[in-house]
């Protein structure tokens, strides 16, 4: 069998190599790579920077404020799945005086056998530090979880863009703390402005997404029923749509009873 | 509606859904960064519009940081592609009729710091391979992604697409052939022959 060459190796028309070229250059957008590393527990994306090479500097630099939101995603698939969004926002500010671990259903503890294995083709990013197990609080003892706010005296427009990051992800994990904690009703109040207050907005899937389980949290089932839809209908492929839907099915199989 | 069931329909998972556990969070963020972009290209030339590309990329993402310490080395590229893949064909059936969403031209220039006419001409050349690569059969156009633009091995191909390697050079040939054919009907490339455009 005779080696296939790569076509852009084996003189191509130039047409096409123009065509093969554009994609194999092509990086996945800023916004794209701040969301995922965000879902992974790094706020390195901040700066923009994707290369592995340079990211772990670039999290040390941001590390004021991290904050880690695991996504979690049960059931069949991104459109039929039932989801769970889990939040972990270990917010370490460099003023302990607002310091607030969230806690999470979410088991991030390796499993035994794992944890003393780690891959050495893969370096380690030091915001991972902040990823921490945690059990979820008793709801009578839920620790008090205030609003982060963006850090002052930021000068730089990238500081600018990783403070703003921060905040709009502390806020997200805040709110998730609180529906943790019991205290449900409270987030739809905390999410209020959140589109005039960060633009663009990152995480609007999200937030849809934890003012329904507000308003669910809240018995304000039309409200539930008014966000499950704004979800299945604007973000039809976002990891919370499998329970907008469920959400959706089990109040209109009320209604026909 | 109870409010039980109403409650249950948001917070109980389907009974055959394992708890997903991230095996190794530490190493998750350095994952993400390393094969991000390989996630998009894929989901983008698959066909995916730049919003539906964004969630599956992700969703891949969080799926393979679930095995990220099982994963052998060389082998994440092929699981994310099968993640993809699958992903991309519910997003697929789910839509109804394709909408056309503009792509985020500022956000690009941003990001690349790109002179606009070599965007422009860029972008003009992605929407060509993607509407040649929908012409494709799905066999052939994952097999031409992954060694044509991913710059995948045939073995690690291979391994992606469950198939023997000689299976992967007969559909990579034959992918190269029916990719000039399309390209010709669509006046990319001139017919043999003709002097090109």
């Amino acid at each position: 069998m005779t080696k296939l060459k790569r076509w852009v190796d084996d003189s191509p028309p130039s047409a096409v190599l123009d065509l093969l070229q554009a994609a194999r250059t092509e990086k996945a957008p800023s916004r794209v790579v701040s969301r995922t590393l965000v879902a992974f527990g790094t706020t390195s994306a901040a700066s923009g920077v994707a290369a592995a090479s340079g990211g772990a500097a670039t999290a040390s630099k941001l590390a004021p404020s991290i904050a880690a939101i695991v996504i979690k995603w049960g059931g069949a698939g991104l459109l039929g799945g039932s989801v769970v969004v889990g939040a972990v926002s270990a917010v370490n500010h460099h003023t302990s005086s607002s310091g607030v671990t969230h806690a999470s259903r979410a088991n991030l503890s390796p499993p035994s056998g794992v944890a003393g294995n780690p891959r050495p083709d893969l370096p380690r990013a030091p915001a991972a530090a902040a990823v921490e197990s945690v059990a979820a609080p008793s709801r009578p003892n839920a620790p008090p979880v205030t609003e982060p706010r963006v850090k002052p005296g930021a000068s730089s427009s990238h500081h600018d863009e990783a403070s703003a990051l921060d905040a709009e992800s502390s806020l997200i994990g805040l709110a998730h703390a609180r529906l943790r904690a019991g205290d449900g009703a409270s987030v739809l109040e905390l999410l209020s402005g959140y589109e005039e207050r960060f633009s663009p907005p990152r995480f609007e899937p999200e937030v849809l997404y934890l003012r329904m389980q507000s308003a669910v949290a809240s018995g304000d089932r039309a409200n539930a029923r008014r966000f499950a839809a704004l979800i299945v209908k604007r973000f039809p492929t976002s990891p919370g749509v499998g329970h907008a839907e469920a959400l959706l099915r089990a109040a209109g199989g009320a209604q026909g009873q | 509606m109870s409010t039980t069931a109403f409650s249950t329909a948001l917070t109980e998972p389907p009974a055959d859904t394992e708890e997903p556990v991230v095996d190794a969070p530490e190493l998750a963020p350095a994952f993400a960064r390393a094969h991000i972009d390989f996630a998009w290209r894929v989901a983008r030339r698959l066909g995916l519009t730049p919003a539906d590309a964004e969630d599956v990329a992700q969703h891949a993402m969080l799926i393979a940081s679930q095995k990220v310490a099982s994963l052998s080395a060389g082998s994440e590229r092929a699981f994310l592609f099968r993640t993809i893949q699958f992903l991309a064909s519910k997003v697929h059936r789910a839509r109804r009729r394709h909408r056309e969403e503009p792509e985020d031209a500022a956000g690009e220039l941003a990001d690349q710091g790109a002179d606009p006419e070599a965007l422009v001409a860029q972008r003009r050349a992605r929407a060509t391979l993607d509407a040649i690569l929908s012409e494709l059969t799905p066999d052939l156009r994952g097999a031409f992604v992954l060694f044509e633009i991913e710059g995948l091995s045939q073995p690690e191909i291979a391994a992606a697409l469950g198939i023997p390697t000689g299976t992967v050079a007969s559909r990579l040939r034959r992918a190269r052939e029916a990719f000039t054919r399309i390209a010709v009907a669509r006046g990319v490339l001139a017919s043999p022959g003709e002097e090109p455009k």
